[in-house]
């Protein structure tokens, strides 16, 4: 048994900690209550022959009044990096943030999910943009926490990443 | 009121005046007034008009309220009640506008409350603690009080002092668990989370405070229980403790992370999740269970009352110094019985100053009484024993039995093997077949064997089958009678066949001797044979006896057919001339 630490990045209210929610419960709630500092779940799961329990860190949204800290993210194997699909901003957020993970951890696996993929008619990102993403050599997965879409493909892909980034450094 | 328009339209009105002379004065009227007559028509306009007049006082509005507001608080006072009244009706109205316009707001104004909240918490958790060890004893006394319970047990239940309950040793940087330890009195579920949490609970402090990076949080209150945290370069030492620890404990929690980052060091930086190789490490943090019960305070006592102390202790002391002897004594007896072969003692008792004791026994076992009387001191009339009989089924008692019931003779050994019984050596026809019936009725005896049992009497007759094969009577030639030299073999023959007779019945067999009389070549075939007939039927005349019940007889002559030589260079005429015996030995029929 392996343990990961990951941690759950993006603007406030994106669905960070619904996603956590829909993948260690199956559970979805509408309803919103901000997560204050961090929330810690566990998760084990079964990747290409090994069992790993995923620690997964979700922490408060960043905004304008809390930046993200440097030392909730330390030792994280990888992460994912959260924007809300009906938010054009949150997008950008996303990138900033990614800068800033990327700057404190080194090069990390990490996948970007554009949630709330569900609410089609609300669709603010552009699908161009995240093309230029996945150039940029990033993984995009579009998500819905409410319908439970592609939520074990972005952590167990993730899970898989980490594994082929620990066996690179070995 | 400078307005330009105004003195544009002034001018403009002079030609436009009425030129008859009839109207001189209203003439002279309008060349006096008639810009002041202009201006009060147009000031009575917009008076009149509201979106003039509105559009007049939004020119003045902004100033009039910023002028009047810096004077006093009568517009806001005023206002105040309008505005509530606003709000109101637009969150009737429509909620999500205001939902959508201050959420924004919402998330991190909670935080930030909540952060000066656990402030203020840590800080009056703290006071609380101090205050409560200097009022202790009164603390438990209104305890005491309170729920009813006698002062000595609320002493009792504080009088724990710490007890460790919990170690985890945490990698620092990933905040994941490395080894978990406890007590084995309280037990945790997820003991990697509460490994996490801590971790990211000392973060959270660490920012929060500003705090120099190393010297984290050390300690954290959660109701009775006490988190210490010891920091070392990788790795985090969290020990949950209940009670208060003694500050004394800290350098040994300390000594201890240290050994562990000495010893695993590179373990320690090269940790990617896997925690296996800390398996080596739960010694060392089972060291750190530690745990104090504190003494309960001795009060000064009177000296009276200790003597009755005393007293009664040394009458309690002497009472229970002979009952415990007694039941020494007791129990020795019961030990001693229990290791007797063929006795189980099911239960002992002690009922109304008597010894009681139930149990099983076989027969054959040795007799509890008389264990009681010559191996105790123990008075046999205050002990009462009910026994039931029973077979013990071990070897030894079964052999034992076996012994007792078959009775065999010296020359026969018994041995017992996997509920068989064997049975070697020799024995008296009677005693190999009763054997063999009660050997079958015997308890827990699946088989028996007697196949290297030899039966005396069997072989007694084989042995007198053999002598009298070897006689054989020799005779002159053409004589059958039994002459002088003959009468001492007759009389050995006659004798051995009463033998046997005896031997036969003991045996449980009957004899049949076949006398055979021969004769010699010589001579014509019929003569031959008439006096081989003769020869035999005068023997048996002789050796026959009516009391003889096993032994059967017949004669029979063969003349010449079996000559002793024949075939053979040496012919005896004489050896010829005899009679032979032929013995079958066979079982009676029942
Ligand atoms: N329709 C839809 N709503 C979602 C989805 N995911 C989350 N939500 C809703 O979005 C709101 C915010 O979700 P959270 O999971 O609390 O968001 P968060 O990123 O953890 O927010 P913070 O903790 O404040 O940073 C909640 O009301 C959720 O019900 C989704 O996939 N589809
Ligand atoms: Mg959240």
């Amino acid at each position: 048994m392996i343990q990961k630490k990951i941690c759950m990045i993006g603007a406030f209210a994106v669905g960070k900690t619904s996603l956590v929610e829909r993948f260690v419960t199956s559970l979805f709630s509408e309803k919103y209550h901000t997560t204050i500092g961090v929330k810690i779940d566990k998760k084990l799961i079964h990747v290409r022959d090994c069992d790993m329990s995923m620690i997964l860190w979700d922490l408060y949204g960043e905004d304008e009044f809390q930046k993200i800290r440097a030392s909730y993210l330390r030792g994280a194997a990888g992460y994912l990096l959260v924007a809300d699909g009906t938010r054009a901003e949150t997008l950008t957020k996303a990138v900033a943030l990614q800068k800033f993970t990327e700057e404190t951890l080194g090069k990390t696996p990490f996948a970007l999910l554009i949630n709330k993929c569900d609410l089609v008619n609300e669709r603010e990102i552009d699908r161009n943009d995240l093309e230029t993403c996945r150039q940029n050599g990033w993984r995009v997965i579009e998500t819905s926490a409410k319908t439970g879409e592609a939520i074990e493909d972005a952590f167990l892909t993730l899970a898989a990443d980490m594994l082929e980034c620990d066996a690179n450094t070995q | 009121m400078d307005d330009p328009s105004f003195k544009d339209h002034s001018r403009r009105t002079t030609p436009e005046t009425p030129a008859n002379g009839e109207d001189g004065l209203t003439e002279l009227r309008h060349l006096l007034f008639a810009p002041e007559t202009t201006r009060l028509t147009e000031i009575k306009e917009r008076l009149d008009d509201p979106q003039l007049h509105a559009r007049d006082i939004s020119e003045v509005l902004p100033d009039a309220v910023r002028i009047r507001s810096t004077r006093d608080t009568q517009l806001t006072t005023a206002l105040t009640p309008i505005v509530e009244e606003a709000i109101h009706t637009s969150v009737q109205k429509s909620p999500q506008m205001l939902v959508d316009a201050i959420s924004p707001l919402m998330g991190p104004a909670i935080r930030k409350s909540i952060l000066v909240t656990i402030q203020g918490m840590i800080q009056s958790l703290n006071q609380a603690i101090e205050h409560s060890f200097s009022v202790k004893g009164l603390g438990w006394r209104l305890e005491a009080l309170r729920t009813g319970k006698p002062f000595a047990e609320i002493v009792l239940l504080h009088s724990l002092v710490y007890r460790v309950e919990h170690v985890f040793l945490i990698h620092k940087k990933t905040g994941l668990l490395l080894q978990h330890v406890n007590d084995g009195v309280v037990t945790i579920e997820h003991e990697d989370l509460v490994s996490s949490m801590l971790t990211a609970i000392q973060d959270f402090v660490q920012d929060s405070f500003g705090t120099q990076q190393g010297d984290g949080l050390s300690t954290l209150q959660v109701g009775g229980m006490t988190v210490w945290i010891e920091q070392g370069s990788q790795a985090l030492l969290a020990t949950v403790i209940r009670g208060t620890p003694p500050e004394a404990l800290r350098p040994m929690l300390l000594d201890v992370l240290d050994t562990i980052h000495a010893e695993h060091a590179d373990l320690l930086v090269l940790f990617e999740g896997d925690s296996t190789p800390f398996e080596a490490v739960r010694p060392s943090l089972e060291d750190c269970l530690q745990r104090q019960y504190q003494d309960v305070k001795k009060r000064k006592t009177s000296p009276l009352l200790w003597m009755m102390g005393a007293t009664i202790i040394v009458a309690f002391g002497l009472w229970t110094f002979s009952a415990i002897r007694e039941h020494l004594r007791w129990t020795d007896y019961i030990a001693t019985l229990q290791a007797q072969p063929g006795i189980v003692v099911t239960s002992t008792e002690r009922r109304d100053g008597k010894y009681i004791v139930v149990g099983l026994r076989d027969p054959m076992a040795e007799d509890p009484e008389a264990i009681l009387a010559t191996q105790t001191v123990i008075a046999p009339e205050t002990v009462a024993s009910v026994w039931e009989p029973y077979y013990a089924l071990t070897t030894e008692f079964q052999l034992a039995r076996a012994r007792r019931a078959l009775k065999p003779p010296a020359t026969v050994t018994l041995s017992m093997e996997h509920a068989i019984l064997r049975a070697r050596g020799a024995a008296p026809h009677r005693w190999v077949v009763e054997a063999g019936q009660l050997a079958r009725t015997l308890p827990g005896i699946d088989h028996y064997h007697d196949d290297d049992v030899l039966d005396t009497d069997v072989r007694e007759l084989e042995a007198y089958k053999m002598k009298i094969e070897h006689l054989y009577f020799q005779y002159p030639r053409g004589s059958s009678a039994i002459s002088e030299a003959l009468k001492e073999q007759l009389e050995l023959t006659s004798e051995t066949i009463k033998k046997m007779d005896t031997s036969a019945q003991r045996a449980g067999k009957h004899v049949h001797i076949d006398i055979i009389g021969h004769a010699d070549e010589i001579g014509s075939e019929t003569v031959n044979l008439a006096i081989s007939q003769r020869r035999a039927a005068r023997l048996l005349a002789k050796v026959d006896s009516p009391t003889l019940a096993h032994v059967t007889m017949t004669a029979r002559g063969i003349g010449t057919q079996m000559t002793r030589s024949d075939g053979s260079s040496d012919r005896d005429p004489a050896s010829n001339r005899r009679v032979s015996f032929n013995l079958r030995i066979t079982d009676v029929l029942p």
